[in-house]
């Protein structure tokens, strides 16, 4: 078992175009350093030097870590986190 | 319905959300854009055909019936005037700077909004009334840069699926319901989710520290 983290479609170019992987962490931001082990480059999309960028938002299981407690919200084996970034085309 | 609808933007987004309100019985519609047809349009705006490129977009919009085109861009100059009489503001505009203006505008004019965008393979569509979490509670500025439609193309049912769900968050605006919802469409993967978006305590919007739609304010993104 592993968190199921569900990758964008602008972001699939770094994971091979897998739109989910899996991965191990006990904190959303475990999740994100694993990540970036094994996909380099995605932790740069996602995070700036104050956390989460402002224009991604990321869930854990459905709901915005920014109010749970952020990068430390705790997850567990079967659990989700989904990247929702902005898009501006139409 | 005595005020009308405000649509910013006649590209694919916008083409199935005027088709939706000229049959919904939405009898004024306002439509702001000053882009012509062009061929590489009509894989994904349905509105327009072969005969039509090289006229302005909103004049064959106009033969729905419903329509009133206004051929212009939607920008800090004239939006809130843009904004004033109309019970609903649709944006389905292909830049981030409109996005967000259009977001400001609406809320400091009290009026509800339904905001997509959509690129290559996925899109978002979000409706705000004119007291729960907004845009900025969303996605909080203007990104430095970013894919549009433009530069990056976008799948021509993508858009489809996302303006028909701009079109029916809007028929639902409209009844007083189905505010603050983000709803992400996926057409290679996850298919259509939806997650409740919170009003960010910070949000410079919400709290009042936007007042104005002053142009500094929409400067980080190019328009395209």
């Amino acid at each position: 078992m592993a968190i199921t983290v569900r990758i964008p479609t602008p972001l699939r170019t770094l994971t091979g175009g897998a739109d989910e992987v899996a991965i191990a962490g006990a904190t959303v931001r475990e999740v994100i350093e694993n990540i970036e082990k094994k996909h380099p480059g995605l932790k740069e999309r996602l995070l700036d030097e104050k956390g989460v960028r402002r224009f991604v938002n990321i869930y854990a299981n459905e709901e915005d870590v920014r109010f749970l407690d952020g990068l430390d919200t705790p997850v567990k084996d079967g659990d989700s986190v989904s990247i929702v970034p902005a898009i501006a085309g139409g | 319905m005595t005020r009308g609808v405000l649509v910013i933007g006649a590209g694919g987004l916008s083409c199935p959300v005027l088709s939706v309100l000229a049959e919904s019985g939405v009898t004024r519609v306002t439509l702001v854009d000053d882009d012509r047809v062009e061929l590489s349009n009509l894989q994904r705006q349905t509105l327009y055909e072969e005969s039509d490129v090289g006229q302005l977009k909103i004049a064959a919009a106009a033969r729905l019936g419903n329509v009133h085109g206004i051929e212009d861009r939607f920008v800090p100059d004239n939006a809130i005037a843009l904004v004033a009489g109309h019970a609903l503001v649709i944006e389905g505009s292909d830049n981030y700077a409109t996005k967000f203006l259009a977001a400001d505008a609406a809320r400091l004019s009290g009026v509800p909004i339904v905001q997509a965008g959509a690129v290559r393979f996925s899109g978002w569509a979000f409706a705000s009334d004119a007291r729960g979490p907004c845009l900025r509670c969303l996605f909080e500025d203007v990104p430095a840069q970013a894919d549009t439609c433009a530069s990056a193309g976008v799948l021509g049912p993508v858009v489809g699926v996302v303006g028909a769900l701009q079109a029916a968050l809007a028929l639902e605006l409209l009844r007083g319901r189905g505010a603050g919802s983000l709803w992400s469409y996926d057409a290679l993967g996850s298919g259509l989710r939806k997650r409740a978006v919170r009003a960010r305590n910070d949000c410079p919007l919400c709290s009042g520290q936007v007042r104005d739609v002053s142009e500094a304010r929409y400067l980080a993104a190019a328009s395209c």
